[in-house]
């Protein structure tokens, strides 16, 4: 897996686990068996590899927590800030979530996606316009209560 | 000329993200504006829509660090560590071994404990009965077994055919005396030598097994059939109760029999009255059963002289 894969896989997993120690663990596991297996790495792959991952994680362990320890490891832009987010993770359903994670923020296409998830275009797009509508109000309340 | 489309609500809102994106023929744009001027609630989700592009714009923007890359590597080499592999283990995995873990450290904790301190730990002993059927016949022998002791019981329940059958203990636990009436006109031989009253290995004569103690008592007569309402009686009069399940003075072909239970103040009284009949054999035996204090236990059994009976000590006897 070439770097810019393999920064892909642990902004989804940060971003989705919203936990650093896990989003470094899930990476090496994700990375780890992507590497194993057979089959040519694309993007559906991945996806389907990460889906699954993330499941396992969920399953097993408290998320939603930030490491107390701040280690920088991802750089956000200048006057973005990560509390928009989190409160998105916390009140949008995982399904919407996801899509605009994999669709806009790794910016992988649609297809591929609706691929690694084993569903239509049509239900990813709803979803993404769905998940997207949903965190633009947020945003919008959050700054009119500022 | 194409018709022209109108679209619902729920039609628009779906295709808001093609329409802010241009990604809408030119009819379905116009169709799509004009749900938007008469929807206002259309206008605030592609609003909402265009903050939340803005902002996911914005986040992928986000860049990965170095130090990123370093630390993976490190954390390759320690992976491999316990807790590391503890906590990618399934919950289901972790569930087991931790309450396996606990449920160890329990047992331990209670095979530690010395077990008087333990709630359920009992003092009484159990002793089990066996109920054998006898060939050719439908008696039924009872034996008890204790630990020094080889007792047979007299019980039966079944009246009409079961014999009872007596066997003399045999160890140094059981007093056995011999009370014989000096006046007695009526004594009459036992079929065997009896030992006379020597007392157990305990000093005084006291029960050296068991918490509890029972009275065996043995005697013969001519005429059972007289003498078991007399002493029936007398037994009640001295305050005996039924202890057995069987009545007291149950007629049996070989003798009667029976069990009961007496205040111990009118023992005595009892033994000079059975005296008047014949001698009166007495073992004094430890039993499990524990009386309440000032009552004593007592098996009497009168043999019917003349039936075919051999009264050994060591072996076990039988009734026609």
């Amino acid at each position: 897996m070439d770097q810019k894969q393999i920064q892909m896989v642990f902004l989804f997993f940060f971003f989705s686990l919203l936990d650093e120690d896990l989003a470094i663990q899930s990476t090496q596991h994700t990375i780890q068996k992507l590497n194993k297996s057979k089959a040519d790495i694309n993007n559906q792959h991945i996806v389907s590899e990460l889906i699954k991952q993330l499941n396992a994680v969920r399953s097993t362990n408290r998320l939603n927590r930030i490491s107390k320890e701040q280690r920088d490891f991802i750089q956000m832009p200048s006057g973005v800030s990560l509390g928009a987010w989190q409160q998105y993770h916390r009140e949008s359903s995982s399904e919407d979530m996801l899509a605009v994670l994999l669709c806009r923020v790794l910016r992988i296409s649609e297809y591929d996606v609706a691929a690694g998830l084993n569903v239509s275009k049509g239900t990813i797009t709803h979803r993404l316009s769905r998940g997207l509508r949903e965190l633009g109000r947020l945003i919008t309340l959050g700054e009119s209560l500022a | 000329m194409p018709r022209k489309k109108e679209y619902s609500d729920f039609m628009a809102r779906e295709l808001l993200l093609d329409f802010y994106e241009g990604h809408l023929d030119e009819v379905r744009k116009q169709a799509l504006e004009e749900t938007l001027r008469a929807s206002e609630d259309l206008r605030d989700d592609l609003r909402a829509l265009k903050e939340g592009l803005k902002y996911i714009d914005k986040l992928s923007e986000s860049k990965i660090s170095t130090r990123f890359f370093e630390t993976v590597n490190e954390q390759k080499k320690s992976e491999q560590g316990l807790t590391a592999r503890w906590r990618t283990l399934p919950a289901k995995y972790r569930l087991a071994i931790e309450s396996s873990a606990i449920l160890f450290v329990i047992i331990l904790i209670v095979a530690l404990i010395p077990q008087e301190y333990l709630p359920w730990k009992s003092d009484n002993h159990f002793y089990l009965s066996e109920v054998n059927r006898i060939k050719n016949t439908n008696d039924v022998e009872i034996s008890e077994s204790t630990p020094n002791t080889t007792i047979q019981a007299v019980e039966s329940s079944e009246r009409k055919q079961s014999e009872a059958i007596v066997e003399e203990p045999t160890n140094l636990t059981t007093t056995t005396m011999l009370l014989v009436n000096g006046n007695d006109k009526k004594t009459t031989p036992l079929p065997s030598p009896l030992p006379i009253a020597t007392p157990s290995a305990s000093p005084g004569g006291k029960v050296a097994a068991g918490k509890g103690e029972i009275y065996r008592l043995y005697m013969s007569s001519d005429n059972t059939e007289k003498l078991t309402p007399e002493v029936v009686q007398k037994i009640l009069e001295l305050g005996g109760v039924k202890a057995g399940e069987v009545q007291l003075g149950w007629m049996r072909k070989t003798g009667s029999y029976f069990h009961f239970s007496m205040p111990q103040s009118n023992y005595q009284s009892l033994t000079q009255y059975l005296q008047n009949f014949g001698p009166v054999r007495i073992v004094r035996e430890p039993h499990v059963r524990v009386m309440p204090e000032g009552t004593v236990r007592l098996i009497l059994w009168i043999e019917r002289n003349g039936s075919e009976n051999t009264d050994d000590d060591s072996s076990s006897e039988r009734a026609d």
